[in-house]
């Protein structure tokens, strides 16, 4: 995984020893970072009013020193290597979830479910495409007849040309 | 023992055919609202509301209320058979119930989540009865200050939900409040962190957070696996829960139970608190801790006693303050005053036909729904055979049809995709979401509180020490975090000198 | 319900999309709502669209489109299709103030909306806990004046009519005030009759339970005139509070350019609706009163609400940080 260039002084040489918490600790203070300058755009205010921007700063603050400290900590105890991320399937689950967002005002609820369906069922390599058409189908009628038919949600059901 | 002629009072109101007839019919679509990942109680009483303009109150309000708990129930189902909280307070029954599933348990779990959470109703019912008038004296007596600290206390315990890291749980905790804190500012008005998105001007939702981090982040976790790893593939061993899971769980059940009734008074939060703390009781009183997270059942059985307690003893601050616990109340709250009947303290004494046949309505809908469940645990173990190549489909299509129904709004759909992506890269570096929730939920009550006492006591914080609610909060809060921190201290001590 | 509407689901189905009428309304009427379910301008929605249903024999469903000050859902309606099939139940507070207090409203009441009819007007009043020493406005001003800006005032939240009132009076009486903005009337109420703050101005309906079971007392009525149900409490303005006088209104809206006989026909069903006896008797159980009006005279009201708020806004410098 991900190795720092090691200083010749001799000393331990600087290497990330648990990736897991190395990552972790890097997401928490981009993420603390990123909310701690955002804060900045609202008033802190003062002890009696505290301003919008005063809590999130805080917090978001400590957030980031969690993340250093874990960053630390991953370069000097062991731990456990990052899994490999199924791209793959995800990326095309997630795909599928966004066009189905994209697809619901517009064409309704019918052909954007059976969209995500057919459209995620390919994420998954063992199953055939026949089935996954069939349970598209299957999936959206009944998607129709529940949420729209029993329970009588807003949904519009085809697209209203 | 008045209370008890007025409680069969309020049973022969409860038991006249037509109220028994949508009490039913209430509990029925509560459970299936509540099965459906996303569709929440609240989008369903919302559609429902203008059936009960032509129904009296009393039918109304025990129609309403059915689908309320019947969805708590339905709720417990898909946190426990696909990872799925429907509501916050489910979040802590994922933990364990979720494994337990894995392992071919979801039969005793989702049993005991129904015999514990008809125990719970059944004792929460009396304390609505007994206790409401008290509990609602102090329910309004608890201040900003209060509640901040009562926050505190929360948030400093919620890392115990987690097994793995502290740091991380600490962290995760962080996140939920950041997270939280996306939106309108009650305060000031100030849209904060909504990067210029209108969509994100009212914060995201817990429904969207719940589908992102939970839902669809397990589905992506599961892709990975070879067919042969699924869920569904393991061996399922029984499917109710044996006297042996039934003995082990029942001094949970009382403790969940008892949990769940003090702390459902709350207005806000109330039930959310009340499941985890009762799971780190159970954490804490465990013989065995070290099974808690990977499919304890006592670590089903308290939070789903709790939960259920206090969602019914949240009637109390409904019915008696006219101050909901959740958007579900406020509708019923609603549906109440359209019938001319307005939540506050005299309405136990203006309307007993209401309030007593509320009250016995809610144990019978609390046997409805245990005779209604323990036979869908069949049905519903049945469909984790289903091969997970057709299952992840169809529960990403309810996820995102819960999700844009929730706010009508596809934005929310590609907010939870994002979410999702984010969940699926920290379940990778072992942060669990849990943890987050909670942070999500109860930070910008923390934040809200914290600002309007300072304001109130004109930016003096002593308020939170001489207010004896917030005092003991406090108090409380300190002895626990010293009770973590020296056990750990003397092993880094004794660590040091060992070396 | 569930089975005729699976039928009807299931007959939707096959046929995609329905034929072109001549009459208003020949398909479903959505009204959308800026709030989240179960507050009073939801319920408001919700009785009317149940009465216009009956009236049109044509579902009219609500959708509620939540958040960022109702600006969500009052953009949503201004970008509908102008045919009448989407209308927008707006309040004062999305129609007057928010337009003055926030530099840039992605909407603009002129730009994007024609007015159908006012639906409902809720009375406000000024309350104080049972443990305060206050018994009338001028007791509650002598002490503003006296300790200026060390009375907390609790508020259903920011920019919402009481918190307009709230500085309205100042304004006038100048008195200073705290204003504690709560997230909707009910937690607001709840503060105020558990004595964590002594004043509040709330609708008054949600404080009319804690009024009657002693925990707060009413002050006075926010409105110009004395309530009719409630005569005994007199008015800020005949209290010494110079043109001081509001009440939470809300009406229905249609997108800029729908047809001026769609708008014409919807106003008078609306006005319809709003005169059956189950309506009002719905309407005053939730503390509103129905009023129908014309477009001109709705046109009319946010006009002379809109100019006198942004003054008020504009003196009292109330600005979202």
């Amino acid at each position: 995984m991900t190795s720092f260039p090691q200083r010749n002084n001799g000393s331990t040489p600087m290497r990330v020893r648990a990736p897991k918490d190395f990552w972790a600790g890097l997401f928490f203070v981009l993420f603390g970072a990123f909310f701690a300058i955002y804060s900045l755009e609202y008033s802190i205010g003062n002890i009696h009013r505290l301003g919008p921007g005063m809590f999130p700063f805080i917090v978001s603050g400590i957030l980031t020193g969690l993340g250093v400290l874990l960053i630390f900590k991953s370069l000097i105890n062991d731990g456990d290597a990052v899994h490999r991320f199924a791209l793959r399937s995800s990326g095309i689950s997630l795909f599928a979830v966004v066009l189905f967002g994209a697809l619901i005002k517009p064409a309704g609820l019918v052909i954007s479910t059976f969209t995500l369906v057919v459209l995620s069922g390919i994420a998954q390599p063992q199953s055939r495409f026949l089935h996954i058409l069939a349970l598209g189908g299957g999936i959206a009628i009944f998607c129709a007849l529940l949420f729209v038919g029993v329970i009588g949600l807003p949904i519009p059901i085809w697209p209203s040309w | 023992m008045e209370t008890l002629s007025l409680l069969l009072y309020g049973l022969q109101i409860a038991l006249s055919w037509e109220n028994l007839l949508y009490c039913f019919a209430g509990c029925l679509l509560g459970t299936l609202v509540g099965v459906l990942p996303g569709i929440g109680p609240v989008t369903t009483v919302a559609i429902l509301l203008p059936f009960t303009f032509g129904l009296g109150p009393a039918p109304a309000l025990i129609m309403l209320a059915g689908i309320y708990y019947g969805a708590q129930y339905g709720g417990s189902t898909t946190a426990i058979l696909v990872n799925i909280p429907g509501e916050s307070s489910s979040v802590v029954t994922t933990i364990d119930g979720y494994q337990m599933a894995r392992q071919g348990r979801a039969g005793p779990a989702l049993g005991i989540a129904a015999i514990g959470s008809f125990v719970a109703g059944s004792f929460a019912v009396f304390v609505v009865a007994y206790f409401s008038p008290p509990l609602a004296e102090i329910a309004l007596r608890f201040g900003p200050a209060d509640y901040f600290s009562l926050m505190v206390m929360g948030l400093a315990a919620s890392v115990i939900l987690a097994s793995g890291s502290l740091i991380k749980a600490i962290a995760m905790v962080l996140v939920g409040i950041l997270l939280g804190s996306i939106g309108t500012d009650v305060n000031t008005g100030a849209i904060r962190f909504a990067a210029g998105l209108p969509q994100l001007t009212d914060g995201i939702g817990f429904i969207v957070l719940a589908m992102a981090f939970f839902g669809i982040t397990d589905v992506l976790v599961n892709l990975e696996k070879s067919k042969e790893q699924h869920v569904a593939n393991a061996e399922i061993k029984n499917v109710l829960p044996t006297m042996e899971d039934l003995r082990v769980s029942a001094p949970s059940i009382a403790r969940g139970t008892l949990i769940g009734s003090i702390l459902g008074i709350l207005p806000g939060g109330g039930a959310l608190l009340a499941s985890f703390a009762a799971y780190m009781v159970e954490k804490k009183v465990a013989r065995r801790p070290a099974n808690f997270g990977s499919g304890d059942i006592r670590g089903v059985a308290a939070p789903e006693s709790a939960n259920n307690a206090g969602a019914q003893v949240s009637f109390i601050p409904m019915l008696t303050l006219g101050l909901p616990s959740n958007p579900t109340m406020a509708l019923m709250i609603g549906a109440l005053m359209i019938q001319g009947i307005t939540p506050g303290p005299g309405v136990i004494t203006e309307r007993p036909e209401l309030f007593w046949g509320l009250i016995a309505s809610m144990w019978i809908g609390n046997l409805m729904l245990l005779v209604l469940n323990l036979p869908l645990v069949g049905l519903w173990v049945k469909l984790l055979s289903v091969p997970y190549s057709l299952l992840f489909p169809a529960i990403l299509a309810f996820c995102c049809v819960g999700v844009y129904a929730s706010s009508n709004e596809p934005a929310d759909v590609y907010i939870v995709a994002v979410l999702a992506a984010v969940g699926y890269a920290l379940i990778k570096f072992d942060c669990e979401p849990a943890p987050m929730v909670l942070g999500f939920v109860l930070g910008p009550m923390m934040e809200e509180n914290l600002r309007r006492a300072m304001m109130i006591s004109f930016g003096d914080p002593s308020v939170f020490v001489t207010r004896p609610i917030s005092a003991l909060c406090l108090a409380a809060t300190l002895l626990g975090l010293i009770a973590i921190a020296i056990p750990s201290l003397r092993r880094r001590r004794d660590a040091a000198m060992q070396e | 319900m569930s089975v005729i509407r699976a039928l009807y689901t299931s007959i939707a189905l096959l046929i995609p999309f329905g034929v072109h009428a001549q009459t208003f309304p020949n398909k479903p009427v959505q009204i959308i709502v800026p709030y989240a379910p179960g507050g009073s301008t939801d319920l408001a929605a919700r009785v009317l669209a149940a009465k216009l249903t009956e009236q049109w024999g044509q579902q009219v469903v609500v959708e509620n489109r939540p958040g960022g000050n109702g600006f969500i859902g009052m953009s949503a309606g201004a970008k509908s299709k102008p045919d009448g099939y989407a209308l927008t139940l707006g309040t004062v507070g999305d129609v007057a103030v928010n337009p003055a207090l926030f530099p840039n409203t992605p909407f603009s009441m002129e730009r994007d909306f024609t007015p159908i009819s006012m639906v409902s007007d809720a009375e406000l009043v000024l309350i104080a806990g049972k443990n305060t020493p206050y018994a009338s406005v001028q007791d509650v001003l002598n002490a503003a004046k006296a300790q200026p800006g060390r009375l907390s005032v609790a508020t259903s939240g920011m920019g919402t009519m009481p918190h307009i009132l709230l500085e309205w009076m100042s304004l006038v009486s100048g008195a200073q005030f705290q204003h504690v903005p709560y997230k909707g009337g009910g937690p607001a109420a709840a503060a105020v009759a558990g004595d964590n703050l002594p004043l509040g101005i709330l609708a008054a309906s949600g404080v009319a339970s804690f009024v009657k079971s002693g925990h707060v007392k009413v002050i006075a009525i926010m409105s110009p005139e004395r309530s009719k149900n409630n005569p005994s409490w007199p008015t800020l303005i005949e209290s010494g509070v110079k043109d001081v006088g509001g009440s939470g209104w809300s009406a229905l809206f249609a997108p800029r350019g729908t047809p001026p006989e769609v708008v014409a026909k919807i106003s008078a069903d609306v006005g319809k609706a709003l005169k059956a006896d189950d309506v009002i008797a719905r309407f005053s159980g939730a503390g509103m009163e129905a009023v129908p009006t014309t477009p001109t005279e709705l046109a009319t009201r946010i006009k002379k609400d809109r100019e006198s708020f942004a003054a008020i806004i504009k003196s009292a410098n109330v600005k979202p940080e």
